[in-house]
């Protein structure tokens, strides 16, 4: 069963590369501290309830940009006032 | 960008569809009614009255606490709108709406200095960023340890050395006799301005000290994910 279900799986990722589907695509939908903890609501593709995560276990790669500006802006008014967090790559030079 | 409405007899409930609509249309997403109680935590049920099509069935004289939550949100939101708004709803009316949301973009690109927070005299080399705001009295310092409550190491903290701050903001400070810049919530709380850890468990600190100097406000962090 293991090994029909790890076959079904390969199968759908194939599919999905072929037709350009993004196999996983979450939303964050609401940001909220808890107890000191950032916890994200976020919907997903193909799943009906909202889920929440840990901030430190969200999958930055399975967010697509413009919604992590919007993580990003609610995330730093929960924190501080005035606060914006970006989760772009910065480049870093030499002097 | 601004859109203006122009219309005639309208009702509250009329008034609450369009501000609906429009948040929809501004952010891209469906934005309902179930959505909006959740946000103003109260009764789905009360925001379907208000806004019913049959006027037999509608709520006509909705509490001031209603209108007030509603106008609130719609105000944080980017929205321009008061109460009056809501209630001048018989005969012609004009809607205000702000339709690119507030506060940011990432438009403004700059290359910053950079310093790090164990050595903050020193400069280590130079960012570059994309701010929602203008460089000016910027500078950026990056982490080398993890920073409460979610900034992992290698975060990189801008820095508005002009700034002055105000009740919740961010702040970078300076112990006396310590080198290393440290990161610290800044209250104002009964006109005394104190300084804590983010998590707040550290005991407050009474400013001004002599041995605790503030360097600026943080305006933003990128983080590293």
């Amino acid at each position: 069963m293991i090994k029909l279900d790890r076959l079904f799986k390969r199968f759908d990722k194939i599919l999905c590369l072929y037709f350009g589907i993004k196999q996983n695509v979450v939303r964050p939908i609401k940001a909220k501290m808890i107890k000191n903890k950032l916890i994200i609501s976020n919907t997903e593709s193909n799943r009906r309830h909202l889920y929440r995560n840990t901030f430190d276990t969200i999958k930055f790669e399975e967010i697509n940009t413009e919604d992590r500006k919007k993580l990003g802006v609610a995330v730093g008014e929960l924190l501080a006032k005035n606060l914006v967090i970006s989760f772009e790559n910065s480049t870093i030079k030499d002097n | 960008m601004v859109a203006m409405i122009e219309e005639e007899s309208y009702h509250l409930g009329m008034v609450l569809k369009e501000l609906i609509e429009k948040k929809s249309k501004r952010d891209c997403s469906n934005f309902s009614i179930y959505q909006l109680a959740n946000h103003l935590k109260m009764p789905r049920s009360i925001l379907v009255r208000l806004m019913h099509p049959d006027p037999a069935k509608r709520v006509k004289n909705p509490r001031i606490e209603t209108l007030i939550k509603i106008v609130d949100f719609f105000q944080q939101d980017g929205f321009n709108i008061t109460i009056n708004d809501l209630l001048n709803f018989n005969g012609k009316r004009k809607t205000e709406v702000v339709t690119e949301k507030l506060p940011c973009a990432f438009n403004v690109s700059a290359t910053l200095a950079l310093y790090s927070f164990n050595s903050p005299s020193k400069q280590c080399g130079q960012v570059d960023v994309k701010l929602p705001t203008s460089a000016e009295g910027l500078i950026a310092f990056i982490s080398e340890e993890n920073v409460e409550p979610i900034f992992k190491k290698g975060s990189i903290f801008i820095v508005n050395t002009k700034l002055k701050p105000e009740n919740a903001n961010l702040v970078a400070i300076k112990i006396k006799n310590n080198p290393a810049i440290l990161i610290r919530k800044f209250f104002v709380k009964k006109h005394q301005q104190i300084i804590q850890t983010c998590d707040l468990r550290e005991k407050i600190i009474l400013m001004p000290t002599m041995h605790h100097q503030i360097i600026g406000v943080v305006i933003q962090v990128n983080a590293v994910t």
